[in-house]
Order: structure tokens, then C-alpha cells, then sequence
């Protein structure tokens, strides 16, 4: 091979290190590597899972109720005779997705209104500090199980309700990390040259308030597939006859000394999701603060 | 980590009563302000859960009566219970007996409320309690005696506790059940035996959920533990003490370890915050007849009385433990203080 070659495959070894650089910030640790392998393993999981799936998941008596792995199911069945592995497969959507939306929304409403108060100022920053305040001494878990009573068990009653958690928590973050920015020299900058509000704000702070906002929403999100999971596997969330893994598990709970499988394997799913995301959080976190130097063999 | 995701708490708010503040009279000033505040808070919690929990006249007139109960019947059933009358009159109403120890009662009106919430309010307690007693002298322990940086002790515990921290309380709940229970048979699977078996069986049936929430508990305390003894430890005085020849064992414990209390305080009344919101979910999984189990049940069976004197009771707790904890900081403190004293 030619050195001209060798110079092209080196090249095209860096464009693709450029271009994974924005996952330093998760890779810089192998704890963050794991994770991101958990998240990536159980995302694969979740997309692919509902058409690997060797039964319908909610399909009766694909073997007696409650046998254990063997004679070609994998996982044995529930007390239904429902097949397990078909059940893990297909069960880890709402856990993922919920969280997802509910800290989108969150964000896009608390967020918004956390970062315009600590721009703006004044009277109108003072209040939203107020009631972000007396929205954060609410206990969350509470609030959600009277609101789900209340409006009854649905997706999107669960959506709202995650979101209206969060929102106060993620306009905090934006509020103080804007306002952490607000008063700097480049910002006084663009206001000097004449630059207009939304272009001072989209331009100048945006950028400058992603990587605590961004690092916070991973640990929200983390929260948010714990707290979905939760209220699932507390019959709050997703009804019978769904997959869900939260369900799954408060549905085989009483079944636990005969078929343990039943319940480990969405318990599996779970941990695995939450922990990575714990891990790609907290390695996004290190990567901010100062520690991240020292403590990078971790 | 599932210790604040359910029970996210609002950090002290560390820039509130201090610098200004001059003396005992403002220090109370203070003090009252945070007491206001909490009565409010506790008040928003009832508003809101009487709100969201109040199920029309109509629905709970046949979840009483059945299906085919004629208009009559429910007029006079929503009659007779005053749910006739605009919804803010009954919430005052029902904030008036309350108030006096009158919680009502249950949906059908067999069963007074407060004899059925007393009982599981004080098994939780028990449950909350142990958890504290065990867990949290463990996790100071470990954090104060592997505070260094690196190694690979402490890089093992990172690892362990990172992981441990990011469990939900059900996970780890059925993962001790089936190991503990299912597998070594060391522990009942439910622990249905707390306030009714011998006193054998009662110990035996605490173990596995005092454990689930434990292992939410050590995490975060040892956390923070590990983290402010490192601090302290890089702290001129503790420097000093090194100098001047102390050991380091007596370093450790003597002094850093003194500052490094304050912050605890605060992690401690958070994790008691949290046990009050995590022994929902463990007492749903090990079917510990405390509150959580309770407040599950009635809600399933719309009985909305018994939700909302839960609710309540627990927000209570969680709203009065939240102003202790800023109230001993506080306390603990100097620079927090004041120039009191």
C-alpha cells in the first residue's frame, strides 16, 4: 500500500473520531462506556425486539402457565402461559419513550420559562424563582398518585404528570445556568453591537447553558424511566393486558416461587436501562465539573 | 438514582435567613417565615389531591350503590353526604374536620377513616425507622473510612454504589425476594406477619424491605460522606493536624470528620424524606401492611377519603421533616447563623 493510502485510511480513522467527538463527553470514562453500551444494548432491544419476538406477547397458553425455561421457551412462561422472552421483547417501549417525552415537554415549558425569567429579570424572574420554589417542596410521588387516581390511568395522564414533576426541577437548571451566563463579557458584547433579544439569547446563551442543561436532562431522564417504571409496576400506568416490564413484574410477583423467571426477566430489563443511564449521566456530570481530570480513570 | 427521582427535594435554601440576619429576633422572624411556609405547602398538597382525587357525585354514588341506582337514589345518596354543594365548600369542609382529627370516612361509610390510617401510619414509621438505624451508621462508616481518592477500594465502591443508586426500589426488591426468600428461604416472601405474628416472625418480616431501602439509603449518604470528608480533609486544619503528627486514623474521625456533619444532617433528613415516599413501592412489593399499601388500595377502590387522609399525613411528614433538617443546618452552621453569637 502506498503511503498515500495510508494517509487516506488515517484520514478517514479521524473524520469518524471527529465525528463521535460529541459522545466524549459519555466515553471518557469506562463506566460511561458501559453505560452507553447497556443503553445502546436495551435500545436495540426495544426497536427490534417487537419483530424478533418468537410469540405475540399477550398470546394465551403458548405453554402452561407457569413453566419454567425449556423445551424451546426460552424464559418459560407466565401465569397465563404468555411467553416471557416474547414479553421482555416487547415491553421496554413505554419505559423509554414516556421519560423521553415527559422531559421534552418538561423541558420546552419549564425549561423556556426558567431560562426568559433569569434573561429578562426583574419582577417577573422574582416570581417564577417563588413558584418554582413552592412547585419543588411538592412531593412528587404523591402528587402523581393523587393526579392518576383522580384523571384515571392513561399514557398520556402519565405523560403529563412526569412532565409537571420535572418541569419546575429542569427551569431551575436553565434558570440558574442562564443567569450564570447573562452577565458576561460576550453578552454585553452583542448588546453593545444592537443585537436583537432572541438573536442575543439563540446565538450567545443557548450555547453556552447546553452542557449543564443537556448533562441535567440525561439525569432527569434517568429519573424519569425509574419514576415511569414505578408507577407502572404500581398499576398507575400501563393497563393490562400490556407487556410493559413494570406491569409484567407487579403481575408475576405473586407467581415468584414457582417461576422466578417471570419476573427477573423484566426486572433485567429495567435495571439495565436505568444503570445506564445513570452511568452516561454521571459521566457526563464528571465531564463538567473538575473532577473530571482526576478522577478519569473511573 | 432512584432516591430522589421519586422524592426529588428542593435543596436548603442556603441563601435565605443569613448575612443580614442580626440576632435572635430576626433568627425567629426566620423561623416563622419557614413554618408559614411549610403550613402553605402542606395546604397546597391537600388542595391539590382533594382536587384531583374528587370523583363526581354521580360515580361515587354508584360505586356505592351499583349500577342501577335511579336518579333519585343518587340525588339523595350525594345529598346525604354533602356532595351537592360547590366543590370549594366541601374541600373547606372537609379541611375543618380534618383539622380536628375528623378524617372521615371510608367510601362506602362503614369504617371511619382514622383507625384504619393510625395502625399503617405507625408500621411505616417502624419500617422507616429500622431502615435509618442500620443503614445510615453503615454508610458513614464505609464513606469516612475509605475517603481517599482512587485506589482501587475506592474505585470498587464507585462502581457498586453508582450501580446501586440507579436501581428502582422494585428491582432491588424483587432481586433480595428471590434470592433471600425464594432461593436460601432465610425470610418470608410477603411480610404480611408485621403487626400480627410473634415477635420472631414480625423481625423476620421487617429484614428484606428495610433492606430494599436501605440499599436506596447507603448510596447517597456515602456519597456525600465521601465527598466532604475530602474536602475537610484537603482543609488547612487538617493539614495542621497531620503536622503536628496525629495519626491518621484520629485525623479522620477527630477532624474532618466533625465538618464534614453538616452536610450530612441535610442528606440524612432527605433520605428520611425519601424512605417516606420509597416505602410506597417496597411495601407494595413484600405486601407490608403499612401506608403505601394502604393508599394503594384505596385508590384502586376509589375511596377517596382514605387517599386523602394518607396523602396528607404523609405530605405532613414529609413537609415537617424537610423544615427540621433546614432548622439543624441551620443550627450547625456558624456561617449560616449569622453573626448570632
Amino acid at each position: 500500500m502506498s503511503v498515500d493510502g495510508m494517509m487516506q485510511a488515517g484520514d478517514a480513522r479521524s473524520r469518524v473520531v471527529r465525528g463521535l467527538a460529541f459522545l466524549r463527553p459519555v466515553t471518557h470514562t469506562w463506566m460511561g462506556r458501559i453505560g452507553l453500551f447497556l443503553v445502546t444494548l436495551m435500545l436495540v432491544v426495544i426497536v427490534f425486539g417487537p419483530a424478533l419476538a418468537p410469540h405475540p406477547p399477550n398470546q394465551l397458553n403458548v405453554g402452561l402457565p407457569l413453566t419454567r425455561p425449556g423445551n424451546g421457551l426460552v424464559l418459560g412462561t407466565d401465569n397465563l402461559g404468555r411467553d416471557v422472552l416474547s414479553r421482555l421483547l416487547t415491553g421496554g417501549r413505554m419505559v423509554l419513550l414516556v421519560p423521553i417525552a415527559a422531559v421534552t415537554l418538561a423541558t420546552l415549558t419549564g425549561g423556556l420559562v426558567g431560562m426568559v425569567a433569569a434573561y429578562v429579570g426583574g419582577l417577573f424572574d422574582a416570581i417564577v424563582a417563588r413558584v418554582f420554589d413552592i412547585l419543588l417542596t411538592l412531593p412528587p410521588l404523591l402528587i402523581a398518585l393523587a393526579v392518576i387516581a383522580g384523571f384515571g390511568s392513561s399514557v398520556l395522564v402519565l405523560l403529563l404528570t412526569v412532565a409537571v414533576v420535572f418541569a419546575p426541577q429542569i427551569g431551575r437548571v436553565t434558570r440558574g445556568a442562564t443567569a450564570a451566563v447573562v452577565t458576561a463579557d460576550y453578552v454585553q458584547a452583542a448588546r453593545a453591537r444592537g443585537e436583537r433579544r432572541i438573536t442575543i439569547a439563540v446565538r450567545e446563551i443557548a450555547p453556552n447553558i447546553m452542557a449543564p442543561v443537556v448533562s441535567d436532562l440525561a439525569l432527569r431522564v434517568t429519573y424519569g424511566v425509574i419514576f415511569v417504571a414505578s408507577l407502572n409496576f404500581l398499576g398507575l400506568g400501563a393497563q393490562p393486558p400490556s407487556s410493559d416490564w413494570g406491569l409484567s413484574i407487579a403481575n408475576s410477583l405473586g407467581y415468584v416461587q414457582v417461576q422466578p423467571f417471570a419476573s427477573l426477566a423484566p426486572v433485567v430489563g429495567v435495571a439495565a436501562l436505568s444503570v445506564g443511564l445513570n452511568l452516561i449521566a454521571d459521566s457526563m456530570m464528571r465531564y463538567l465539573s473538575n473532577d473530571s481530570v482526576k478522577d478519569s480513570m473511573l | 438514582m432512584s432516591v430522589s427521582t421519586l422524592v426529588s427535594v428542593a435543596e436548603p435554601q442556603a441563601d435565605e435567613p443569613p448575612r443580614t440576619v442580626r440576632g435572635r429576633a430576626a433568627r425567629a422572624r426566620a423561623l416563622s417565615r419557614q413554618l408559614a411556609m411549610a403550613l402553605l405547602t402542606i395546604l397546597l398538597i391537600s388542595f391539590i389531591s382533594f382536587f384531583a382525587l374528587n370523583h363526581s357525585a354521580d360515580q361515587l354514588g354508584k360505586n356505592v350503590l351499583g349500577r342501577q341506582a335511579s336518579r333519585a337514589q343518587l340525588d339523595a345518596f350525594a345529598a346525604s353526604r354533602g356532595l351537592d354543594r360547590p366543590l370549594i365548600v366541601q374541600y373547606l369542609d372537609w379541611l375543618w374536620h380534618f383539622v380536628r382529627g375528623d378524617w372521615g370516612t371510608n367510601l362506602a361509610g362503614t369504617q371511619p377513616v382514622k383507625p384504619l390510617v393510625l395502625p399503617a401510619f405507625a408500621h411505616t414509621s417502624e419500617l422507616a425507622v429500622i431502615t435509618l438505624v442500620w443503614s445510615v451508621p453503615i454508610a458513614i462508616a464505609v464513606g469516612v473510612a475509605v475517603a481517599r481518592r482512587g485506589g482501587p477500594i475506592d474505585r470498587g465502591l464507585f462502581v457498586v454504589m453508582t450501580v446501586l443508586a440507579a436501581l428502582p426500589e422494585f428491582v432491588v426488591g424483587l432481586t433480595v425476594m428471590i434470592a433471600l426468600a425464594v432461593q436460601l428461604r432465610w425470610f418470608p416472601v410477603a411480610s404480611n406477619a408485621i403487626g400480627l405474628g410473634t415477635p420472631a416472625e414480625q423481625v423476620k418480616a421487617f429484614v428484606l424491605p428495610s433492606l430494599t431501602l436501605g440499599v436506596g439509603v447507603v448510596p447517597y449518604i456515602w456519597r456525600i460522606t465521601r465527598a466532604s470528608v475530602l474536602e475537610s480533609l484537603s482543609a488547612p486544619y487538617t493539614r495542621a493536624a497531620v503536622l503536628r503528627g496525629l495519626r491518621r486514623h484520629r485525623v479522620i474521625w477527630r477532624h474532618a470528620f466533625r465538618s464534614a456533619a453538616v452536610p450530612l444532617v441535610n442528606a440524612i433528613a432527605i433520605n428520611i424524606i425519601y424512605l417516606m415516599g420509597g416505602v410506597i413501592i417496597v411495601e407494595n412489593v413484600f405486601a407490608v401492611p403499612g401506608l403505601g399499601r394502604l393508599l394503594l388500595a384505596a385508590i384502586a377502590q376509589g375511596d377517596s377519603h382514605t387517599a386523602l387522609a394518607i396523602i396528607v399525613l404523609l405530605g405532613a411528614v414529609f413537609v415537617i421533616l424537610g423544615l427540621l433538617a433546614d432548622v439543624v443546618v441551620t443550627y450547625l452552621n456558624p456561617r449560616l447563623r449569622g453573626s448570632a453569637r
